[in-house]
């Protein structure tokens, strides 16, 4: 698992996404920040399915050591279902203020 | 007398409609909703046919130019035909596409290579006389020629006959031959003779002309001479190759064509239809005959209903009635209930009242709608490719046959049904999305076609599928997309990178291999003993070749020994098996989703016959909705009618039978492509199904499935908690979600652990919504199952009455064996026992008991377990071993995913089975695809095809080619003048004569300006043509108020000339249509002219004319210069009455004191220095010239004062000055006048 160590800034997030991404990504060597715009979407874009969004989301919080970051809200609708896709945009945005909490 | 009801049978097709070179490509687009729709191809441009104003009196102009246009596909070898490449041009080009799409229908159908009876074989085509290239190009060779040259002639008179001759041969030579090589091109009915003579056929040939419904006409004939057996077999064909603007501007006229370009029947923003482009070809022979000769057959003609609206509204209205009695007429001709048809392929002109009484005549032959769903799809291949006009009956028939043939509902395209037709109160439904036409009625699938044409003719075919003893094919293609999978075995690396060169330099010849047939040859070579294995997905050519490159340049690197790209492309030489093991997994319910496995189903026709099977059991029980529609609801229902489906989606009635039906289509690939697992494993209700696959349940298919119903039915049933809900956790520490989970075990359950990252729990009320929350708070993700059977925890005993009421009838429907194949029980995590009774007791009980998948998945891989193939839908169980085995040695491999087309990840799949090392026979996926070994190159067994010499087609109108006049020496308008002005167009008016005029520029000093004189040479002046050439657009609109009086405008144009040309002379330019003049109030022309940097300056100017004579001066707006002034008369011209009625006794007396004998000349001058000095001041005489008096004058000098009367001109300050003179037989005077006056 490759490691970084700081969380600083938008780009530094980013940089977990990704490696959060290769870590449940089959094929997902290729991945880099360029590769990752806002608007790309973890199910259309990169392929992952409801129990990848679970384990990336597990990656990413072991990556970012901030504890639990109730990834719940961002995954899973009002309604109790599983959200359909999430953008990497939002996801990042969704750390970020995440992170401020803390 | 009733025709005898033999069915026919169509064995070969093949087409070119507007973006569809062949059959394969009219399929491909059809299935990707293909708007082939566009503008007329480039050799159109120089038609100034297309006018968007254009009105229903406009008869030169369409509104409309967009339309269905084949040109840019449009290639021939006449060599392969036997035809002399010199008859071509000038003959109509439908002639030669429908030969070529005859004989290659002929190839589709085998008849190509087999014998069969040509004395017995006739071509009939539906082909209509609109207007063809080859008459129109015949009619400018007999007369449009001679009537330019007449034109030619008129404009210019000068021009000896040598001269007219040479344009005339000069614009023959550029029209398009026409030749008595060209003569049988132009005749309709040789096109189906010149078929016949080609291919030594002796049936009747012949041409048939019924409009819109000419093809289907056409069939109907071929069908009675088959009947009646008169014949043996036809090439039945329509033919409309050739859209001209002719026939725009007809349907221009009668208001039919889209305004907005686009074509869109039974939708609510249709605006009427588009012409266009196209030949269709079918091959028929009675079934019988077919069935016997082991014919490929695409569909089967049950019946045909013609007719004709008889005395209607108009030649040009369909008629309800005599739609309907097509109708009625074809259903009644074989008894076939309109009710078992699915799929209408409407005519769909996208005309309103077409389309409305299209409409109407279904639903009286369907009656209306009495179920919630809509049962038969509704469709117009229209949408796509436009109105073909007399081969649109076979651009429907085609789609139709294929249809059938694929088992598929194409799309129509269409953004919102039109809500006046009232399609929801039928039966039927506009079908806006293509899906897999799943079938499980007791009757065939059943389609009809419909085409009805102008002056009243109706036509309806009715097809039916055949059903075949055969095995259907592994897998559809539709020529286009279809994703293969190329394999190579090599022994070495190198060995390995040669092979992918050698492959690339095969791709990079002229003459490249198909992809197909390169894929099976590929397919038919690896060894499975050699371990360097490569295989890339890829469905085309450029996409082969860049997983190629891809794969060399990877492969330089010593130490890449294999590697896998999410393009499609994987390298293995460290295979996982033979040493591993592969396992099947079949998931249970909860894996169905939405159009699951859509583009699979139409992909792959076993896999579809899983969901017909369904549907027949549903239908048999008498349950509706069926479970197809339930998967691909019918676009336009209700939202209340879409939530329901969706809900039964979810429901134990219909899911887990959905899930079983995938699991069953795919497992019956995995038994086609020679796979052999080594172990089957179930997820939840999975585990009946592999225990089935396994030859546990000595059941059939049939009997298994009808279990599975009544089981589901009565679950439903079953007195379960109402209050349970089911959780999927997943994420946080999982030992701390476990620990919390078991710190409340007694209001929790575990139903299945599914690996490390996913956990099912159970609840009630209460109990769950606080595990939620606490969940979450522990980093858990938590989300609720769409369903709340409580499967797998104590809550579904298998003591409730419904399950074990089953369990007890299990027991009388089945006799139950040990599995033949290992399967797993995920209840146990091991392989199910040696011992019936026990697995009997397991099977009952796992209902109740925790799906253990994860620990499943260890102990299967400590087994020796490395490929993990999943044969169901959605892939969820792949995500479970991948997050199980994380960081070990393994494949997990989906056949279907949610986030990609089926066949695509059937291919992927399928390449990295292969590059692993499983044994797959990918030979199979090209069973009854026709295809060829390629021969790979240095083998010595390569044969280059006959290259062809194709070449275009002229299509559309001849073009009259200017160059024609290229030897016709420039005629200037002033050609007798060096120093005159370019015309600037290079325009042949002749007799005029234009001269700069420099002896009032001399006068006039004080002015910068310019003048210029022109006079007509001849009798006679063209004006119009002049007109044509020198006045702008408003000029033309000024000019036309003179056509009364021709000698009035032709003054007035000399005026204008020289105007423009005095100013031209300021501008050193020649422009001059772009010069307009302008006009002030007060009459006083000016010109208002651009100085290329956005500003605009004026220029004065004047104009006068006398006889044929016209001078005008012009001067740029300069400061203190209010005006200037010209005024010209004939020297000869009689003074008298200038004298007397002109000039003032005062002037009278001052110009015989002083020029005597002279005042005649001088009179005539000192009026035009009036007439000057009046235009000048920009008020002209008003009638009064006496109010303009000359008190002074320098005859030898040409000067002269004028004195204005002050109630005429605030300018009459001062005496103006004026210059005058003679210039030949002109007198003349020009003047300025100044602020400072």
């Amino acid at each position: 698992m490759e490691k970084i160590d700081s969380i600083d800034t938008y780009d530094e997030i980013l940089t977990h996404i990704r490696l959060a991404l290769k870590d449940v990504i089959r094929g997902g060597a290729d991945l880099d920040n360029g590769s990752l715009k806002t608007g790309t979407r973890l199910g259309a874009d990169l392929g992952l399915k409801s129990l990848d969004f679970v384990r990336f989301a597990g990656s990413l919080q072991r990556r970012l050591k901030a504890g639990p970051l109730r990834f719940q809200q961002l995954f899973v609708n009002a309604d109790g279902s599983f959200s359909e896709d999430i953008s990497i945009g939002r996801l990042r945005e969704f750390c970020k203020e995440a992170l401020l909490k803390r | 007398m009733k025709s005898p009801s033999t069915d026919i049978a169509i064995i070969g097709m093949d087409c070119i409609f507007p973006g569809a070179a062949t059959v394969s490509d009219y399929w491909a687009n059809i299935l990707s909703g293909f708007d082939a729709i566009g503008d007329p191809p480039p050799s159109w441009d120089p038609l100034p046919f297309y006018d968007p104003g254009a009105t229903p009196e406009t008869n030169d102009r369409t509104y409309c130019k967009r339309g269905g246009y084949i040109e840019p596909l449009v290639q021939f070898d006449p060599m392969e035909f036997g035809i002399m490449p010199g008859s071509i041009d000038g003959s109509d080009p439908e002639h030669f596409l429908a030969m070529q799409v005859a004989a290659r229908a002929l190839a589709d159908s085998g008849y190509d290579k087999r014998d069969f009876d040509r004395s017995k074989t006739s071509v009939i085509i539906g082909y209509g006389k609109l207007g063809t290239t080859g008459m129109a190009n015949a009619a400018y060779h007999t007369a449009v020629v001679d009537e330019i040259i007449k034109v030619t002639k008129f404009l210019r008179p000068n021009l000896k006959s040598a001269d007219l001759e040479t344009i005339k041969t000069g614009i023959k030579a550029r029209l398009f031959p026409f030749t008595a090589e060209t003569c049988p091109g132009l005749t309709g009915n040789i096109m189906s003779g010149r078929i016949a003579n080609r291919f030594n056929l002796q049936g009747p040939s012949f041409t048939v002309d019924a409009a819109c419904a000419s093809s289907l006409i056409a069939l109907d004939m071929a069908v009675t001479n088959l009947r009646m057996n008169k014949i043996d077999m036809a090439i039945v064909g329509g033919v409309h190759a050739n859209v001209l603007p002719g026939t725009l501007v007809m349907f221009s006229m009668l208001g039919a064509l889209a305004r907005s370009g686009k074509i869109r029947p039974f939708s609510a923003e249709a605006d009427g239809t588009l012409l266009s482009e196209g030949v269709g070809m079918a091959i028929v022979k009675r079934l019988e005959d077919a069935r016997k000769d082991g014919d490929r057959i695409y569909a089967t003609i049950r019946g045909i209903g013609a007719s004709s609206d008889g005395r209607g509204q108009g030649l040009l209205t369909p008629r309800l009635e005599g739609e309907a009695l097509a109708l009625s007429r074809a259903y009644e001709s074989c008894g076939i209930d309109p009710a078992s048809v699915g799929l209408f392929e409407a005519h769909g002109t996208a005309t309103k009242v077409g389309d409305a009484t299209e409409i109407l005549a279904l639903s009286g032959l369907l009656g209306p709608r009495k179920t919630e769903l809509p049962a038969c799809a509704l469709g117009s291949v229209k949408s796509m490719i436009g109105h073909t006009i007399p081969a649109s009956g076979m651009a429907g028939l085609i789609k139709t046959a294929l249809a059938l043939h694929k088992k598929i509902l194409p799309a129509t395209l269409c953004e919102q049904p039109n809500p006046e037709l009232g399609i929801e109160k039928t039966p039927l439904y506009l079908n806006t999305k293509t899906i897999p036409w799943i079938s499980g009625g007791k009757t065939p699938r059943r389609a009809g076609v419909s085409a009805f044409g102008f002056g009243g003719i109706n036509a309806h075919v009715i097809l039916e599928e055949e059903i075949t003893s055969e095995a259907n094919p592994i897998r559809h293609i539709t020529g286009s997309g279809d994703i293969e999978v190329f394999a190579i075995s090599a022994g070495s690396k190198n060995e390995l990178i040669d092979t992918c060169n050698s492959l690339l330099g095969l791709l990079r010849t002229a003459n490249p291999p198909g992809m197909g047939d390169l894929a099976f040859s590929l397919a038919a070579s690896v060894r499975f003993d050699e371990l360097w294995r490569l295989a890339i997905c890829a469905s085309d050519k450029d996409r082969l070749l860049a997983g190629l490159t891809t794969s060399l340049t990877k492969m330089q690197s010593p130490s890449c020994v294999s590697f896998s790209d999410r393009s499609g492309v994987y390298l293995q030489s460290r295979p996982l098996m033979p040493d591993g093991k592969l396992a099947l997994m079949f998931p249970g319910e909860g894996a169905q989703y939405a159009e699951m496995l859509r583009a699979t189903n139409m992909a792959f026709p076993k896999i579809r016959s899983s969901f017909d099977e369904i549907d027949r059991i549903y239908l048999e029980h008498g349950k509706t909705p069926l479970p197809s529609q339930v998967l691909y609801p019918p676009p336009g229902i209700s939202k209340s009618s879409a939530e329901e489906l969706q809900k039964l989606l979810w429901s134990n009635e219909y899911g887990l039978m959905l899930v079983q039906a995938a699991c069953e289509g795919f497992f019956s690939l995995v038994q086609d492509l020679e796979l052999a697992p080594d172990a089957l494993v179930g997820h939840s209700g999975g585990q009946n199904f592999a225990m089935w696959l396994a030859g546990c349940f000595t059941a059939d298919r049939d009997t298994f499935n009808r279990h599975l119903l009544r089981l589901n039915t009565e679950f439903i049933q079953a007195p379960v908690e109402e209050n349970a809900r089911l959780l999927v956790v997943g994420g946080g520490d999982p030992d701390e979600v476990m620990a919390y989970i078991k710190s409340i075990a007694d209001s929790l359950f575990i139903a299945m652990d599914n690996c490390p990252n996913q956990i099912i729990i159970c609840g009630i009320g209460a109990a769950i919504e606080r595990a939620m929350e606490d969940l979450g708070a522990l980093g858990a993700i938590c989300s609720a199952m769409p369903f709340q059977r409580p499967y797998h925890t104590p809550l579904y005993s298998w003591k409730s009455p419904a399950v074990g009421e089953y369990f007890n009838q299990l027991a009388e429907l089945f006799t139950m064996q040990l599995p033949q194949i290992p399967v797993y029980s995920s209840s146990s995590a091991e392989l199910y026992p040696s011992d019936l009774d026990e697995i009997k007791r397991m099977l009952e009980e796992q209902w109740e008991k925790p799906v253990r998948f994860r620990e499943t998945v260890e102990k299967m891989y400590d087994d020796g377990f490395r490929i993990f193939l999943e044969a169901g839908p959605r892939g969820n169980l792949c995500g479970f071993v991948n997050d199980t085995l994380s960081g070990r040695e393994f494949l997990a491999l989906e056949l279907d995913v949610m986030t990609q087309p089926g066949p695509l990840r059937i291919a992927q799949t399928i390449a990295q089975l292969f590059v692993n090392g499983v044994k797959i026979n990918m030979t199979r996926l090209h069973d009854g695809l026709d295809r060829r070994r390629v021969s790979m190159p240095g083998s010595g067994e390569t044969q280059a095809p006959r290259a062809k010499r194709t070449m275009s087609l002229k299509m559309g109108m001849p073009i009259i080619d200017t160059v024609a006049f290229k030897n016709v020496p420039p005629l200037h308008l002033a050609d007798s003048d060096r120093h005159a002005p370019e015309t600037g167009s290079g325009a042949v008016i002749s007799g005029i004569r234009r001269a700069v005029w420099n002896a009032p520029v001399r006068l006039l000093k004080s002015v910068s300006c310019c003048a210029a004189v022109c006079s007509a040479q001849t009798g006679t002046t063209n004006g119009e043509a002049l007109a044509a050439l020198i006045l702008g657009v408003s000029e033309k609109v000024k000019f036309s108020t003179f056509s009364s009086n021709p000698s009035r405008a032709n003054e007035w144009l000399f005026g204008r000339l020289a105007a423009k040309d005095a100013v031209n002379q300021l501008l050193k330019s020649s422009s001059l249509t772009s010069l307009e003049i302008l006009t002030e109030k007060s009459g006083r022309p000016y010109f208002m002219i651009s100085d290329g940097n956005g500003a605009q300056r004026r220029f004065l100017s004047s104009i006068a004319h006398c006889g044929k004579v016209a001078a005008a001066i012009a001067a740029p707006e300069q400061a203190g210069l209010l005006g200037i002034g010209v005024d010209v008369e004939l020297r000869d011209r009689s003074t008298t009455d200038l004298e007397e009625s002109g000039f003032k006794e005062t002037e009278r007396a001052l110009i015989r004191s002083f020029a005597g004998k002279e005042a005649g000349q001088l009179v005539l001058k000192l009026w035009c220095v009036k007439e000057a000095v009046a235009k000048a001041v920009g008020t002209g005489l008003l009638g009064n010239p006496r109010a303009f008096e000359i008190v002074s004058f320098d005859a030898s000098a040409g000067l002269a004062y004028v004195n204005i009367d002050q109630t005429l001109s605030a300018h009459a300050k001062r005496p103006v000055q004026a210059y005058m003179g003679f210039e030949g037989n002109l007198a003349y005077a020009v003047a300025a006048v100044h602020e400072r006056f």
